[in-house]
């Protein structure tokens, strides 16, 4: 837990954001109304997100 | 392991992109394009095995912030709560020294006309009752601090909007829960600040044979109630929404007082 604690800091407000209202259960659409984003975008955010969460994850796990 | 081609739907070596496959664990993807993805992680144990550290990832991440959501929400205490509630309305029930006093002089004076006391012992009532008002006016202003309601909630609302002018790209999120006799339920709200957006959901943690039309209900009845009590539905119970029901009330009964914890009730 304090791996990722530590590995949050490596996103970018917007992808933290994203990843929040998406853990929340809103849809891509929903939440490119709140964030006032396209929906691909949204996409592209929580992507580079998960991207950097996993490949933390990993590189601690070695 | 896999090379990810961030930019296309599949990877060099054929395999899913992680994007794709992101898509396809969100359910964004349409009913055709998921069975594709689906036969392929069928078939594929490299792309079944990304499928793996997404989702190990996305729990971690969940679990992460259930944990600081619970530290930073305060302990649910409903039982205590309750009996606080009993306490302070039986408190409220008992009726005060000033009323029993106004009793006690209404039977007196109405039992012996006021014109039939001798005038020495009208003055000294008169001057009695004045100097007990002046004491119990001067010891009770050491305990209460100089500051009125209206005060407070305008540094409320102040302190709130610089602290939205000081983040970049501001949404204020609200959690509320609404209780009405057996039915309980969740309220959510997200406002974004700039772009002037909204959006709300209710959850009814109480089982309805229709769902949606139930919580489609409670929502326009929330915003009713809210409206008739000139607060703003985007902004439940905020600082602004307070200011305003404060603002139409004709006659204002209020106190301020601070309690143990440093925190300021009004």
């Amino acid at each position: 837990m304090e791996r990722l604690s530590a590995s949050l800091k490596w996103l970018s407000a917007q992808e933290l954001q994203c990843l929040l209202l998406r853990a929340e259960g809103l849809r891509y659409r929903e939440i490119s109304e709140v964030l006032g984003i396209a929906t691909s975008t949204v996409g592209e955010f929580l992507q580079r997100a998960l991207r950097k969460l996993t490949r933390i994850n990993s590189e601690n796990r070695k | 392991m896999t090379n990810w081609d961030e930019n296309e739907d599949h990877s060099v070596e054929g395999h899913l992109s992680e994007g794709r496959l992101l898509l396809y664990l969100d359910g964004e993807l349409s009913p055709g394009e998921a069975e594709k993805v689906q036969r392929h992680l069928t078939a594929c144990w490299s792309c079944r095995m990304n499928t793996d550290r997404v989702q190990e990832v996305v729990f971690l991440f969940v679990k992460y912030r259930d944990e600081a959501l619970r530290l930073l929400m305060p302990p649910s205490d409903e039982q205590g709560f309750t009996r606080r509630l009993e306490q302070l309305r039986e408190q409220l029930g008992n009726r005060s020294w000033l009323a029993h006093l106004y009793d006690w002089r209404r039977r007196l004076f109405s039992a012996m006309p006021l014109t039939s006391l001798p005038r020495p012992l009208i003055l000294a009532a008169m001057g009695l009752a004045v100097s007990f008002t002046l004491v119990a006016l001067f010891t009770r202003s050491d305990r209460i601090p100089v500051v009125t309601a209206s005060e407070l909630l305008q540094r409320a609302g102040g302190a709130q909007a610089q602290a939205l002018r000081a983040t970049a790209q501001p949404v204020v999120y609200q959690k509320l829960r609404i209780r009405r006799g057996k039915q309980v339920a969740t309220w959510e709200l997200w406002r974004d600040t700039t772009n002037a957006r909204f959006r709300q959901a209710v959850k009814s943690a109480t089982e309805s044979p229709q769902p949606g039309a139930n919580e489609a209900a409670l929502l326009s009845e929330l915003a009713e109630v809210l409206r008739a009590n000139h607060m703003d539905p985007q902004q439940p119970l905020s600082a602004a929404s307070f200011q305003r029901w404060r603002q139409s009330l004709a006659a204002k009964r209020e106190e301020v007082s601070r309690s143990q914890t440093e925190a300021v009730r009004l």
